[in-house]
């Protein structure tokens, strides 16, 4: 049997307007992390020591190659680069303290960045712009799509479910467009 | 009065003329001497420009914006651009000989309520006759059938204080905030800050405000928004007009940004508006607000009339008055109704009302009545009139709070406050500009230096709110509602002012009061003896000013009104021709028609043959898959399901149903057991989010104890539905596993490989009745793998089908889906009663038993029509064949219908009372609505394989 051919979620081609750039960014594998309340400090404890040290509540953690951030109570995302191990998520063993779920191709990531990222950020979701700094990770709406929004070096990771990537990169490009149109 | 050279051309009915920077369509229009502008809604009375804002009860227009008409849009706040183009409304066959205006000649017919006591023979007529008669004769301007072509936006602000109003008040609270570093969002609804202050010849304090508040970078100035609306928990809805004051605004600029405001708190500095006096004749155009005139003289520099009088009953007017003759107006009268000395500099009519006008389309001249009787009249162009001023204090009412009447300031002002909001300046009352920036500073505990000003008594006014005489004093000049309109009103049992409200239309349409509310309110309460107080306020409710429909949807219109979800193999369907079905929001195949295909019936029959007879393909990712772990994944659900699932053993799979707690079906599906604590559930697509939702709810709140953690991972594989009696020839080629009947039987589930190594997940189920089985890989992989089935099973003649074959073999084996699981029906309805165990609890199991549902009869069978070239179709009733088709007889109502290649004609599925008791009976299913009947014979739901042979194969 060949190999399969990949298909992006979306177009690989980013969207550029003025400095503003919407990119999609699919070598992110993702594993989903839920434990409770009782061994929430043992998951943290044991990840930390394999690289993956948890952020608290609505923030995000971790180095150029790997990371985390919090998606719930008592729940995170572990994400590292795809390509290098695609089983990745098969090999995670947290030893009974917590259920793991591969999330690779549930999300489609795109990244936001450029000058107007938070006047872009606020014709898109309900998010207070002030909290639009590097360590944010929370969960809101994108034109009625549910998507977490990551915020590492003034870039905005916006996770949205793979199969409304495409409605995902045509409501920020609308409101990019909009915003330098009324700036 | 100086104005610039004009520039700015535009029109008006037609007719070419020029304005300059920073007219408003009504300052332009004043300044070329049109007093004319508007038709008043039931009369037709010719009106004139009223005020120089967003009360503006008159001076609505049609613009013509990019070609498309914008109706009732306020002369007062647009602002004039190159090129605008502007129309009047309500006028036939002009503005100037209206025919209609034959109503103010019949006044008296169409006095308050008439709707309610005429036209009431034949009763027939109303809808067809009367009432689309008045419909033409009254009105505001007419909407355009055709799509707005502008596009809208949407967007959501933070902020520490929102502060409403960009006056005096408003600029200090601002500066204040500022100092404190706090986040600040200030907004206004006209194009330039500082309020009425614009309409004073000083600025001083004005210019200084605007620069110190530019050295604040936490100050965010917002002009042209109107804040319109104050909801809950802090929240304030806002509209920002970004374009329609431009010529030729950015394509990709939205006319309007719909804003949701949320404030940690709100400082409302929205000013006061001023009041007209209801006096005969009160309407002609040339008749204004005082503070209008003042607006129009100072800000704009025109020149109202030549001979300018005022009408007033307190201090400020004088005020108003010396500001006017400062700024060049000819004041020949003002008209003052209080008992005061006579100021000299002014030609001051004191204890004198205004008793009459004349000129039909333009003021010519007033009557002026002293206390003594005596009247003159006095030729002048135009009127200014202050009542008084009423505290904008709508935004503090939106959450159910009423204003309370304060009689020092004959006016109502804000008492109790939705959490976090605060009243300052003219606004509560407090009028002067330090008064203003006391306020601001004792509200926000700030000491900006208050600036000198002259000292202005509020309560040095008299109550005046009408006054009486033969011709019309119109209360609501938007309405066409009178003093005597309010009279009858009262006269007919009207007591309360909320009745007066419906009975008159007071306080309605585009406007909604803001001019006339107190003055409605204060002649009900002198007619029926009360004070103000007593006879109360109606409810302010939002928006404060109209919102277009276009502003509340954003971008959420056309095929944008919701996203668009594609399954994983939507490109290589798109290839092969697919023709798509939206699904909530998915984009599913709906069949794949070949060349020569000319009805979508050829392709889908072929679809179903092709399963039925060989082996076809079909992307099924759509439906929920909700991943399931934890130590008590199995107990938990066995309390969700309504059959047993704690002894399921690992590696196999079984059909589940759930019901909600009210014992009604929920959803069916099934649940794979990958693990001891590991399950996939499986959901319909159409209740993907509502099961897990309900999931998480049994969790959360009726069983949190449970070690359970759910995560949706319906997007992460792309699961295809391979079906037919070939099917396991072809997945034996694809997945790296023995899937022998013996080594795989129905119902196994399992984690697997490609035969390429890919990880994999493989279920036997069957939604079709044939030999079938799900095989998911990870998403990215579900276009080239969808390809690849087809091309591996090329000589097996692998179809793929879509959503309708899906459909058809669905209904010819007779399984439930969503036309079934209406919401309404049990599990006793659809044949699975026995899936409802009693040896174990389960959510809905004891509502389930109720009599109600219990003694319920229907149940789920199959139907086929006599004659087998008839058409079954769902929705239609069952009917015994000598029965009227009346509600009384109905014995119950197909679900799901489809023409079956498989049996040669249509087939049906639906619930029939007594059901077991009538197989082979023959009984009528009709559609009224389509004047429909088709005999048909009560059959097995199952048309094909009821033993389940095939499946299991």
């Amino acid at each position: 049997m060949r190999n399969l051919i990949e298909m992006p979620a979306s177009s690989t081609q980013p969207i550029v307007v003025g400095d503003m750039r919407l990119t999609l960014v699919d070598d992110c594998a993702l594993v989903s992390v839920s434990t409770d309340a009782m061994r929430t400090a043992g998951v943290i404890e044991l990840l930390t020591s394999m690289g993956y040290p948890l952020p608290g509540i609505e923030q995000n953690t971790g180095s150029a190659e790997q990371g985390a951030f919090w998606m719930g109570p008592h729940q995170w995302m572990l994400w590292r680069d795809y390509r290098s191990d695609p089983d990745w998520a098969a090999e995670i063993d947290l030893q009974g303290l917590a259920a793991t779920t591969e999330q690779t191709d549930a999300w489609a990531r795109f990244d936001l960045s450029g000058s107007a990222l938070v006047s872009v950020m606020e014709r898109l979701c309900n998010l207070d712009s002030a909290r639009i700094q590097t360590g944010l990770a929370t969960r809101t709406q994108i034109h009625h799509m549910g998507v977490f929004v990551v915020v590492v070096d003034a870039v905005a990771q916006i996770y949205v479910p793979r199969s409304m990537a495409d409605s995902l990169v045509h409501a920020v490009a609308g409101a990019i467009r909009a915003n330098l149109a009324v700036a | 009065m100086t104005r610039p050279q004009p520039s700015i051309r535009f029109t008006f009915d037609g007719q070419t003329y020029y304005g300059v920077p920073g007219d408003t369509l009504a300052s332009a229009l004043l300044a070329n001497g049109v007093r004319l502008v508007a038709r008043s809604f039931k009369y037709h009375r010719p009106r004139g420009i009223f005020s120089a804002g967003s009360e503006e009860p008159n001076a609505l227009v049609t613009v013509h914006h990019q070609g498309h008409p914008e109706p009732n849009t306020r002369a007062t706040t647009l602002e004039l651009y190159d090129g605008l183009k502007a129309t009047s409304q309500s006028a036939w066959p002009s503005l100037r000989f209206d025919l209609m205006s034959v109503n103010d000649r019949l006044s008296s017919m169409f006095a308050a309520g008439f709707y309610y006591k005429t036209f009431m023979w034949p009763a027939k007529f109303w809808e067809s006759l009367y009432e689309p008669m008045i419909r033409r004769a009254a009105g505001l301007g007419v909407l355009s059938t055709n799509p707005d072509p502008s596009h809208y936006d949407k967007g959501f602000l933070h902020c520490d204080v929102l502060i409403v109003g960009g006056g005096a008040a408003g600029l200090a609270a601002a500066q204040i905030a500022g100092q404190k570093g706090q986040r600040v969002i200030l907004c206004d609804e006209q194009p330039n800050l500082g309020g009425r202050l614009q309409d004073e010849q000083d600025q001083t304090w004005l210019d200084q405000a605007r620069e110190g508040l530019a050295s604040y970078s936490t100050v965010r100035v917002m002009t042209r928004t109107t804040v319109f609306g104050t909801f809950d928990h802090g929240v304030y809805g806002a509209v920002t007009r970004n374009t329609e004051h431009l010529a030729s605004p950015d394509r990709d600029a939205p006319k309007q940004t719909l804003w949701k405001i949320t404030a940690g708190r709100c400082v409302l500095a929205t000013g006061a508006l001023e009041r007209p006096i209801a006096f005969p004749n009160n309407d002609r155009p040339g008749i204004m607000l005082a503070g209008a005139l003042q607006t129009y003289a100072i800000r704009h520099g025109v020149e109202v009339g030549q001979r300018v009088a005022l009408f007033i009953n307190h201090e400020q007017g004088l005020a108003c008055a010396r500001a006017l003759q400062a700024a060049g107006v000819n004041l020949v009268a003002v008209v003052d109704a209080r008992d005061t000395p006579k100021a000299t500099d002014l030609p001051h009519f004191v204890d004198a009302q205004v008793t009459n006008t004349k000129g039909r389309h333009a003021l010519k001249a007033i009557q002026i009545t002293g206390s003594d009787g005596q009247r003159q009249w006095i030729a002048c162009d135009a009127l200014g009139v202050s009542g008084g001023w009423s505290p904008n204090v709508q935004l503090t009412c939106h959450t159910g709070a009423r204003p309370v009447w304060n009689d020092c300031l004959n006016g109502f002002v804000a008492k109790s406050l939705p959490p976090g909001q605060s009243v300052i300046g003219s606004a509560n009352g407090q009028y002067a500009l330090d008064a203003c920036i006391r306020s601001a500073n004792e509200c926000l505990e700030g000491d900006l230096p208050l600036p000198k000003c002259d000292a202005v008594d509020p309560s040095n006014a008299v109550a005046l709110f009408h006054v009486p005489g033969k011709a019309p004093a119109f209360v609501d000049f938007q309405n066409d509602v009178t003093v005597k309109d309010v009279k009858l009103s009262h006269q007919e049992g009207m007591i309360s002012v909320e009745h007066l409200k419906r009975y008159t239309t007071l306080g309605m349409a585009t406007d909604q009061g803001k001019t006339a509310n107190v003055v409605g309110l204060a002649v009900m309460a002198e007619l029926t003896g009360k004070t103000i107080p007593e006879t109360g306020t109606t409810v302010f409710r939002p928006p404060y000013t109209p919102v277009s429909m276009g502003a509340l949807a954003g971008r959420s219109r056309g095929k944008d009104f919701k996203p668009t979800r594609l399954t994983p193999s939507h490109q290589a369907a798109t290839q092969r021709g697919a023709v798509f079905v939206e699904v909530g929001n998915w984009l599913r195949a709906q069949w794949f028609p070949l060349p020569g295909e000319t009805h979508w019936r050829q392709s889908v029959d072929r679809e179903v043959l092709a399963v039925r007879q060989g082996v076809g393909v079909c992307d099924v990712t759509t439906l929920g898959k909700i991943d399931v772990q934890g130590r008590d994944a199995a107990e938990f659900l066995n309390l969700v399901y309504a059959n047993g699932f704690k002894k399921l053993p690992v590696g196999k799979t079984r059909y589940g149903l759930m019901l909600r707690e009210d014992g009604i079906a929920m959803d069916d599906g099934t649940a794979a057991r990958l693990a001891e604590d590991h399950f996939v559930v499986t959901t319909t697509t159409a209740n993907a989010v509502g099961v897990y939702r309900h999931m998480e709810f049994v969790h959360q709140c009726l069983y949190p104890d449970l070690d359970v953690h759910m995560i949706s991972t319906t997007e992460g594989w792309a699961q295809f539905a391979i079906a037919g009696p070939q099917s396991r020839t072809l997945v034996s080629r694809v997945v790296d596993m023995d899937v022998s009947n013996e080594a795989f039987e129905f119902m196994a589930c399992a984690e697997t490989r490609l035969k390429n190594g890919l990880r994999a997940r493989l279920f036997r189920i069957s939604f079709s009745g044939e030999l079938a089985y799900e095989l998911a890989v990870p998403a990215r992989f579900g276009n080239d793998f969808f390809n690849y089935l087809l091309e591996v099973g090329q000589d097996l003649q692998v179809t793929p089908y879509g959503t309708e074959a899906l459909g058809v073999l669905r209904i010819e084996k007779g399984h439930a889906a969503g036309n079934e699981l209406n919401g309404q029906t049990t599990a006793q309805n659809l044949g699975l009663g026995r899936m409802v165990s009693d040896l174990k609890d389960g959510i809905g199991r004891v509502a389930s038993r109720r009599p109600a549902l219990i003694d319920d009869t229907r149940r789920l069978v199959g139907f086929k029509p006599i004659d087998p070239s008839q058409t079954l179709m769902g929705g239609m009733h069952l009917l015994d064949l000598d029965t009227k088709a009346v509600a009384e007889n109905d014995l119950g109502y197909l679900t799901s219908a489809a023409f079956s290649p498989h049996v040669g004609s249509s087939i049906a599925l639906g619930f029939l009372a007594d059901a077991e008791s009538r197989m082979g009976e023959q009984l009528k299913a009709v559609s009224p609505v389509d004047n429909i009947e088709v005999i048909v014979e009560v059959c097995s739901a199952h048309f094909v394989d009821p033993e389940g042979e095939r499946l299991r194969a």
